[in-house]
């Protein structure tokens, strides 16, 4: 027997998606021109674009579904675009990524460029986790972050697109609320000419949508997760609110859309530590030795 | 119907005509995390679900 089949509200073809919000079912072709609507508005939002965008590409289904949007996108946005990825140096679950992420790019016909963080720290995570009491999320996050800067300086890329969805920015609202630290909401803003401007071109795309548009291109993989994946409270508010709105859907948008609102209300009230150059590296950070520099150095000491 | 989950097991379970979304909560899982394969198609967790089918269920939201 056949199973139900539901069809899409826009025309007639078979429906992938159901925004459970409006009831709204949509088919492949319109998922994806959905998807790549929001996308182009928030790209056209940053007015005059640079020749090149570097895409942030771990290989991992975000950033291979912003890819692939981008990729798709190239005759709206005609600029050159060059995938980067970071290969923190993590066994066992880093080879299979890295694989997937070279196989992506040479499907969508985009450059790529890769960077270890044995050539710019002289080890890898994995060797830096044995030396040091911090968690590895947080120490992955501050030399990832400096990798890709260094990656795209060397590459002349002014502007990076980053995969954060809408789901990763209701998580983040929610978790500064909990820490009751208004300063995070501002996290990364201090200016540097230094820095490549970055964009978040899924911020109004759920996970389910991304997801299924890295299906739809073909280009999903149900890669491993990083062993070290063990942000605890993120864990806990992701399941919360992935609870929150199987229950009342719009919640994630709602909440998303919330880190934005505070962010516009509060950007002239909320004084802004400017950078400085650190001492050693010379790189854009707060106080006189970058974060990078203060871990690398802590480890060198052990 | 037969439902491969995530982890790698498989069920029977009677769909009573149910949506796929209430079967899979009746399981323990957030439909919100997952996505629902039929025959290597996509298909929406509204659908109702028939005994004779087999669906997949896909990861898409990971801890930690």
């Amino acid at each position: 027997m056949a199973g139900e089949v539901r069809t899409c509200s826009s025309c007639a073809e078979k429906a992938v998606f159901v925004d459970r919000e409006s009831g709204t079912h949509l088919c492949s072709r319109h998922l994806k021109e959905s998807v790549e609507t929001r996308v182009l508005a928030r790209i056209l939002q940053e007015g005059q674009l640079p020749g090149i965008i570097g895409v942030a590409f771990s290989g991992g289904k975000d950033s291979t579904a912003l890819l692939a949007a981008l990729a798709n996108l190239k005759e709206k946005i005609p600029v050159r675009l060059i995938a980067l990825t970071v290969d923190e140096g993590i066994n066992g679950y880093r080879e299979e990524t890295i694989s997937h992420a070279r196989e992506v790019c040479t499907i969508l016909g985009v450059e790529h460029r890769i960077i270890t963080f044995s050539e710019i720290y002289g080890e890898t995570l994995d060797e830096i986790m044995r030396t040091t009491n911090r968690k590895a999320c947080t120490v992955c996050g501050i030399l990832r972050r400096r990798a890709l800067e260094v990656l795209a300086e060397k590459e002349g890329i002014r502007l990076i697109a980053t995969g954060h969805n809408q789901d990763d920015h209701a998580q983040t609202t929610l978790m500064n609320a909990l820490s009751a630290d208004i300063k995070k909401v501002f996290a990364g803003s201090g200016h540097s000419t230094r820095f490549a401007h970055r964009i978040k071109p899924f911020a109004a795309v759920s996970e389910r949508e991304a997801s299924l548009y890295a299906i739809l291109a073909g280009l999903f993989n149900d890669l491993p997760e990083c062993p070290y994946a063990g942000d605890a409270l993120r864990g806990e508010i992701r399941m919360l609110l992935n609870q929150f709105e199987q229950e009342h859907p719009g919640s994630m948008r709602n909440l998303a859309q919330a880190e934005e609102e505070i962010r516009t209300r509060l950007r002239d009230k909320v004084e802004i530590t400017p950078l400085e150059n650190c001492r050693i590296c010379g790189w854009p950070g707060s106080g006189e030795i970058c974060q990078v520099c203060s871990l690398i150095k802590k480890n060198e000491t052990r | 119907m037969k439902i491969f989950f995530p982890d790698g097991h498989e069920e029977e379970i009677s769909a009573r005509g149910r949506t796929i979304e209430a079967i899979i909560l009746e399981q323990g899982l957030n439909p919100i995390e997952v996505l629902i394969s039929r025959d290597g198609a996509i298909i929406p967790e509204d659908t109702i679900g028939i005994d004779s089918e087999t669906i997949r269920l896909i990861r898409i939201s990971h801890g930690g």
